[in-house]
């Protein structure tokens, strides 16, 4: 048989072209078929006969698999790794991250227990008091800790965003807070009544409910 | 010939113009309605890119703090917001529109009670463009003091403050917003934005009980509220016009310029006339506040006292007890407005304060550290009433802030006058000062009292036996 061309496989073939070609009789198919079904009983037979054979000591022994070297494992896992870096590095050089959304730092921090301030929430004492202590193993703690450094890093990312002079944003509670129409007047008037140890107490609308709390 | 081809191009370029002004319509109160509702519905989708987009803000940094806070809003919860035009004015191509704005968080009804609504009055301004109104400026406004400044009815742009002692005038040229004492902190703060140009002037007036020195006041704000980042300028005698060929006696006064590295500038006088301190804050970027100094001079040059006589002012601290409603006769204090009389303790020194709360009064023990002080405060800003919850952070938040460590709390309390008591005992962890509080909320809920006593240990069983002896009639 030819093998087929550039020029057979444009269009200008024709379905005709193929008898010219290849000259394949039109009794071909009927002529392998009927072989092959008058010798199915010995192709069966003979099948039967090479599952009944016991291949000899020696070709078993030629075919095992040879025992690994010593370092087989280390250089395995070198390649692997290797290999892998390489994969991450050619990704990263390309990937650009998706800012984590709202909701997501939202309950990271809630779960947490940080709040934007930076702040620790401490849960109350009954709280404490019914939570058991917890039994992890040091690997589970390792790896809690590891992803917990994660999510912190992703959050505090969320929260200063790309300028890192920027500063961090305040709980909703704390951020009514800082909104002043009149900047100077008010800091005027925390340096006049900054005086005799005297607090300032504002009145905070419950604007906002606490990051992870309950309104 | 050429005559006639003059005329021609005068004529085509005439016609033009007309075409081209009657392009933009002029803003109406109907074409406000529409941009408040598009104004409602941008705070409802809880996008504040959607708001930013209804804005050229003529105050960005004004604009950017009433964003600030919009956005805080917009993440706390999902708002059904509803404005209602309380008033519409139009000054030249802007228009003008004073809102009513309530955010009803979006929740359960069986959640929802009246107190998780907040009500803010706001300026809407925005001028008239092809594709429809565009907001230039978004100002929230104590409308107590509204009455005297009318938007429609400006006749000669003069105001002022009997208690404070002063009177200023300014053309229309002018946005005249007041604030809300408890959001600034003092007896009376006013914004005026310029409709023109990116101006801003703030005058706000506070009590220095550290005695009449401008120029002390002023250095301490720079030392205190400047960054390394500023660029800050001497600070030089400085008396407001109207007063500098007869200044009266107890007056004087310093100004100093402050450069932000973004080009924004804000000039700072301060004037002293007796205890009463007056700040005049002007703002905005180099360029404008050099182009149009004229007209900041002139604003400032309208500033007069109404009362020189200073023993008057003086002797009877006029602008906190006008303001308050109160007045203190030795340790008894005493406040219709409020409701309250009540007497500290004899021999101990008394004062009137101010802060922006309905009233303040410290007690100074003459033999040893003790002191207490009482301060009514009104319903934070947006609510009509307080709650347990505004309360409770209020207070906490005071506490947090002070670094104090907290002892003892009782949690809120009703006693049998139906009022809300909640005490606390804490220290200072730097030194271990002891500071009690005792918080006390009005059955009707207008006004949250917080008695602080503060002492050393050793004084302590004495204050907290006054405190404990301070009730109200």
């Amino acid at each position: 048989m030819t093998e087929p061309t550039e020029l057979d496989l444009n269009d200008d073939f024709q379905p005709g072209d193929w008898e010219d070609r290849f000259e394949v009789s039109s009794s071909f198919v009927e002529r392998t078929l009927e072989r092959v079904v008058a010798d199915r009983a010995e192709i069966a037979a003979e099948a039967d006969r090479v599952e009944e054979i016991q291949l000899p000591r020696e070709v078993l022994e030629a075919l095992s698999v040879p025992e690994p070297s010593t370092d087989f494992v280390d250089r395995v896992a070198s390649e692997v790794r290797n290999d892998r870096e390489a994969r991450w590095a050619r990704v990263l050089e390309t990937y650009a991250a998706p800012r984590p959304n709202e909701e997501f730092v939202e309950r990271t921090l809630s779960a947490l227990r940080i709040d934007r301030s930076g702040f620790r929430l401490v849960p109350d004492e009954q709280q404490q008091q019914q939570q058991p202590a917890p039994v992890v193993s040091i690997w589970r703690r390792t790896a809690v800790a590891a992803a917990a450094a994660v999510l912190v890093s992703l959050g505090a990312f969320a929260m200063l965003g790309s300028d890192p002079a920027e500063p961090p944003e305040l709980s909703p509670a704390l951020a009514t807070q800082t909104y002043t129409p009149a900047s100077w007047s008010t800091a005027l008037s925390g340096v006049v009544n900054d005086i005799e140890d005297d607090m300032t107490f504002e009145p905070i609308a419950a604007f906002a409910m606490p990051i992870g709390g309950n309104r | 010939m050429r005559e006639r081809l003059h005329i021609l191009c005068g004529l085509v370029t005439s016609t033009a113009s007309l075409i081209a002004a009657q392009e933009i319509p002029q803003p109406t109160k109907a074409a406000a309605k529409k941009f408040v509702q598009r104004y409602d519905r941008a705070l409802e989708s809880g996008e504040i890119g959607q708001l930013d987009s209804l804005f050229t803000p003529l105050h960005e940094r004004a604009h950017a703090a009433r964003r600030d806070w919009l956005s805080t809003a917009l993440r706390s919860a999902a708002w059904d917001v509803t404005s209602k035009i309380a008033d519409f004015g139009t000054i030249d191509e802007l228009g003008l529109a004073l809102l009513e704005t309530t955010f009803r968080p979006r929740v359960e009804k069986k959640k929802l009670d009246d107190d998780d609504a907040i009500v803010t009055n706001h300026y809407l301004v925005f001028r008239m463009s092809e594709d429809g109104p565009v907001g230039i400026l978004d100002a929230e406004v104590d409308t107590t003091h509204l009455a005297k400044m009318p938007l429609t009815e400006r006749a000669d742009g003069k105001l002022g403050c009997r208690a404070c002692n002063y009177v200023i005038r300014a053309d229309q040229d002018w946005l005249v917003v007041p604030h809300k004492p408890e959001q600034v902190g003092c007896l009376e703060s006013i914004s005026f934005y310029s409709l023109q140009h990116g101006l801003s002037m703030d005058i706000s007036v506070h009590i220095d009980r550290k005695g009449p020195d401008p120029r002390a006041a002023l250095t301490r704000l720079l030392r205190g509220k400047t960054t390394p980042e500023q660029r800050v300028g001497e600070i030089h005698e400085w008396i407001p016009p109207m007063h500098r060929d007869e200044t009266p006696r107890g007056m004087s006064g310093v100004c100093a310029k402050v450069d932000d590295p973004d080009d924004w500038t804000s000039a700072l006088h301060v004037t002293a006339f007796g205890p009463v301190l007056y700040l005049f804050a002007v703002q905005g970027n180099g360029k404008a506040l050099t182009e149009h100094r004229a007209s900041i001079d002139e604003v400032l040059g309208s500033f007069m006292l109404r009362e020189t006589d200073l023993g008057k002012v003086r002797n009877t601290l006029r602008p906190i007890a006008r303001h308050t409603g109160g007045s203190l006769k030795g340790a008894i204090y005493s406040n219709p407005k409020v409701g309250v009389t009540f007497a500290g303790p004899t021999g101990w020194e008394s004062k009137l304060r101010c802060g922006g709360h309905l009233f303040h009064v410290t007690y100074s023990c003459p033999t040893d550290e003790g002191k207490l002080s009482v301060r009514a405060m009104a319903p934070p800003p947006g609510k009509r009433r307080w709650t347990i919850r505004s309360a409770t952070w209020s207070i906490d938040y005071a506490i947090h802030r002070y670094d104090l460590v907290v002892d003892d709390d009782s949690g809120w309390e009703r006693n049998d006058a139906g009022e809300f008591v909640r005490e606390l005992s804490t220290h200072r962890k730097s030194d271990g000062l002891v500071r009690t509080f005792r918080g006390v909320l009005d059955p009707e809920q207008q006004t949250l009292f917080v008695l602080d006593a503060r002492a050393t240990k050793q004084a302590t069983p004495s204050v907290c036996q006054w405190f404990d002896g301070l009730s109200r009639n």
